[in-house]
């Protein structure tokens, strides 16, 4: 299928009737839409969408309700019609598809989707075509269900990344989506078919065994399975249809998160400055309290630092009188010996007298000795006065409180500082956040982690319930070949039936298993072919597919790489959008919606290169910022066929223009 | 893609191993009957399958009364 041409009118920001011509040449196939953020280019997308099917998707792909997707402005002047013309080539023929609402002309003001009234007409060749064939006619060239791989938000890249994850809800969306685009349902509606078809030959089998009396039981355990079967379906049933509506609440309130997830980041914030500012104030407190002890001994600090000098003089003196006392004792002794020698000259060992010319030098001695005793004079007094003295000033000890309150005053003033500036970002947050309902925001994630775990019990009793049935029905079929082997059974018509069905459903099971196995194989090699060209990391030697289709990079040991920058997620994920579209069973264009968004250059100029290569044709719609007009075009502007420009002209008005 | 990824070539590759008696027309027959309409919004296949099947058993049940 290739593009010719879209007719918006009215259509979201696009007022009034408006075309765009799509490039229609092999070599030039690609088509450039620039507009900056808000002015339209996801609504573009949307135009294509809505005109193929009826229906403009936001996150989650939730329907945007259609009096949203009329143009406000015509609104306004009372023109509640828009419109969308799609014309298109496939296999051959000339399609143009016109698909148009219009407020019906008993509502004055349309409120809800049914306040509308839809008109689609398609000419094939010019020939025009039913109205009831219309949808299926348009599915059967481009269907709904693959619509994702063509009609691609580059914003929703990183939803791929969930293909990584086992059991994600979302992985499991897109994998469906994969299959569809890939052609497994074919084989998935045609054994579900033949599993239902061959219930009905069962209970037919079952009737003609129940007339045999050697099958009789047979026939009774058959009908008490049937039995079983429909109860343990109708629970997988509900149980399908809980999960559905869960998850439609956990999608409901991500979105109300995703819109509210500045105020709950400052939210956060505030908590944390909250916590700062007690730490603040409790630090302050117990500065204050320091100080105030500190302040009762400061006094001391003061005194020590002036008395400290005249201690130590006053310690000296003493010191200095104690030797002198000392010495005047030991000269005392000295002398008292001398003394005792004069009185009694005898020799103490010999008894012999000590001749008088000995006598006289040791009255010298004695006589230098008392000399210097009586300069040695101490006044006692005036030692017991000096240690008072110190005893009384050695009372004044310093705790260093001057240098410590000091100290404290600097810590004071800085805390002073953060409070303030805590205070300040309080405040600047709250009037921020005060419009909103932060509590009710917290419920609402409190209620959201509820529900994931209601999802992963309900999965689990899906899974339960999926290996019940399965039990059930291979007991069935196993009774039903009893049946076709037996005597009574052998050569029945309804025997013959059910072996065929049995035959049948096996083979189509079997084959998808098969199926997808070597799909995968293709879908792999594909991507890590494109993989190749998209990384600026050549080391890397090649992509690996899981079960869900999700790919893992493999480093240069074959090793799956643990972490992935952004960047590197958004190049897998266009890898394997290329790998799905190389496998895939329907040809078609790649409209892609801000697919650059967070490369970085290198990768940028190596995607721009690539895809062209991608699709026959590619429209990519991007804003300034992503493809550089004067450098970036240079690497693929020989495959450029057509170049258009978002132009603002209100806040809920553009117009697209062609440029050069 | 690849033989080994066509569906109906798994299907057939998948009968000849498994020795069953169905014929390879009625498999290819139910296949193109799903791949054509594998993408239609209201599918009403059910039925064609099932005349497919007995159309098969009936043409069976003839040529053993022949």
């Amino acid at each position: 299928m290739k593009l010719k041409e879209l007719i918006i009118n009215n259509f979201m920001p696009y007022k009034g009737e408006q075309t765009v011509v799509f490039p229609q040449g092999d070599t030039e196939n690609v088509m450039l839409l620039f507009g900056d953020n808000m002015r339209g280019k996801t609504s573009f997308l949307n135009a294509i969408r809505w005109g193929f099917y009826g229906k403009a998707v936001g996150r989650h792909l939730q329907s945007i309700p259609r009096n949203h997707l009329v143009n406000i402005e015509a609104a306004t002047e009372g023109d509640w019609s828009m419109s969308i013309v799609l014309k298109f080539s496939d296999s051959g023929k000339e399609y143009e598809l016109r698909r148009q609402i219009q407020k019906k002309s008993h509502v004055s003001q349309p409120k809800n989707d049914a306040d509308f009234e839809q008109i689609i007409g398609l000419r094939v060749d010019g020939i025009v075509v039913t109205n009831d064939t219309i949808e299926n006619e348009i599915n059967q060239i481009s269907p709904e269900e693959i619509s994702r791989f063509f009609l691609f938000d580059g914003e929703l890249l990183q939803e791929y990344e969930n293909l990584l994850v086992d059991n994600s809800e979302q992985g499991e969306k897109i994998k469906e989506h994969i299959e569809q685009a890939l052609g497994v349902p074919a084989l998935i509606h045609g054994r579900d078919e033949l599993s239902s078809l061959l219930k009905d030959a069962r209970r037919l089998q079952a009737k003609d065994a129940k007339k045999n009396t050697d099958l009789k039981s047979f026939a009774e355990q058959q009908n008490q399975l049937e039995i079983q079967l429909s109860s343990i379906e109708k629970d997988l049933k509900d149980l399908l249809a809980q999960r559905d509506a869960t998850q439609k609440q956990v999608d409901d309130i991500d979105d109300e998160l995703k819109n509210t997830e500045a105020v709950q980041r400052k939210k956060i914030e505030l908590k944390g400055l909250s916590s700062e500012r007690k730490a603040a104030e409790k630090q302050l407190e117990t500065l204050a309290n320091e100080q105030r002890q500190l302040l009762q001994t400061a006094y001391l600090d003061v005194l020590h630092s002036n008395m400290a000098p005249l201690l130590e003089t006053i310690r000296i003196r003493r010191d200095t009188l104690q030797s002198v006392t000392e010495k005047k004792a030991v000269l005392n002794s000295q002398i008292g010996t001398l003394q005792k020698s004069i009185d009694d000259p005898t020799c103490a060992t010999c008894k012999q007298s000590i001749p008088d010319e000995k006598i006289q030098p040791i009255r010298d001695q004695i006589l230098r000795l008392r000399a210097e005793e009586e300069l040695s004079v101490v006044n006692p007094e005036e030692v017991r006065r000096l240690n008072i003295q110190i005893d009384k000033l050695a009372t004044i000890r310093s705790a260093s409180e001057g240098r410590r309150l000091i100290d404290n005053d600097d810590k004071q003033r800085r805390l002073d500082v953060q409070l303030i500036r805590v205070q300040s970002k309080e405040d600047e947050l709250d009037a921020e956040i005060k419009e909103f309902d932060t509590d009710q925001i917290m419920r609402q994630r409190d209620k959201r982690d509820r529900l994931v775990g209601q999802l992963s019990r309900l999965n689990g009793d899906i899974d339960k319930t999926k290996a019940d049935r399965d039990k059930n029905t291979s007991k069935q079929d196993h009774i039903a070949t009893l049946i076709s082997k037996s005597a009574g059974g052998q050569g029945q018509k309804s025997s013959i039936r059910v072996n065929m069905y049995q035959e049948l459903e096996a083979i189509f099971s079997a084959g998808i298993n098969q199926l997808r196995d070597a799909l995968r194989g293709d879908v792999e090699a594909h991507a890590t072919k494109a993989f190749a060209e998209l990384t600026t990391e050549k080391t890397y030697s090649g992509l690996q597919i899981n079960q869900n289709y999700g790919l893992s990079i493999l480093d240069q040991e074959g090793r799956v790489l643990k972490q992935r920058s952004a960047g590197a997620e958004q190049i897998v994920a266009l890898s394997l959008i290329d790998g799905l579209n190389r496998t895939a069973r329907k040809e078609g264009p790649i409209v892609m919606d801000t697919p650059l968004g967070r490369l970085d250059p290198k990768h940028r100029s190596n995607v721009l290169k690539y895809l062209p290569k991608m699709a026959e044709q590619v429209v990519l719609l991007v804003h300034e910022g992503e493809i550089d007009p004067d450098r970036d075009i240079e690497n693929f502007a020989d495959r450029i066929g057509a170049r258009y420009q978002i132009e603002r002209i209100s806040t809920t008005e553009s117009r697209i223009v062609k440029s050069n | 893609m690849t033989n080994k990824s066509d569906p109906l070539t798994v299907l057939l590759e998948i009968k000849s191993r498994m020795e069953t008696t169905v014929e390879d027309d009625l498999i290819r027959a139910c296949y193109q009957l799903q791949s054509e309409h594998q993408y239609d919004k209201d599918r009403d296949t059910m039925k064609k399958m099932w005349a497919m099947v007995e159309e098969v058993i009936v043409g069976n049940e003839d040529d053993v009364l022949i």
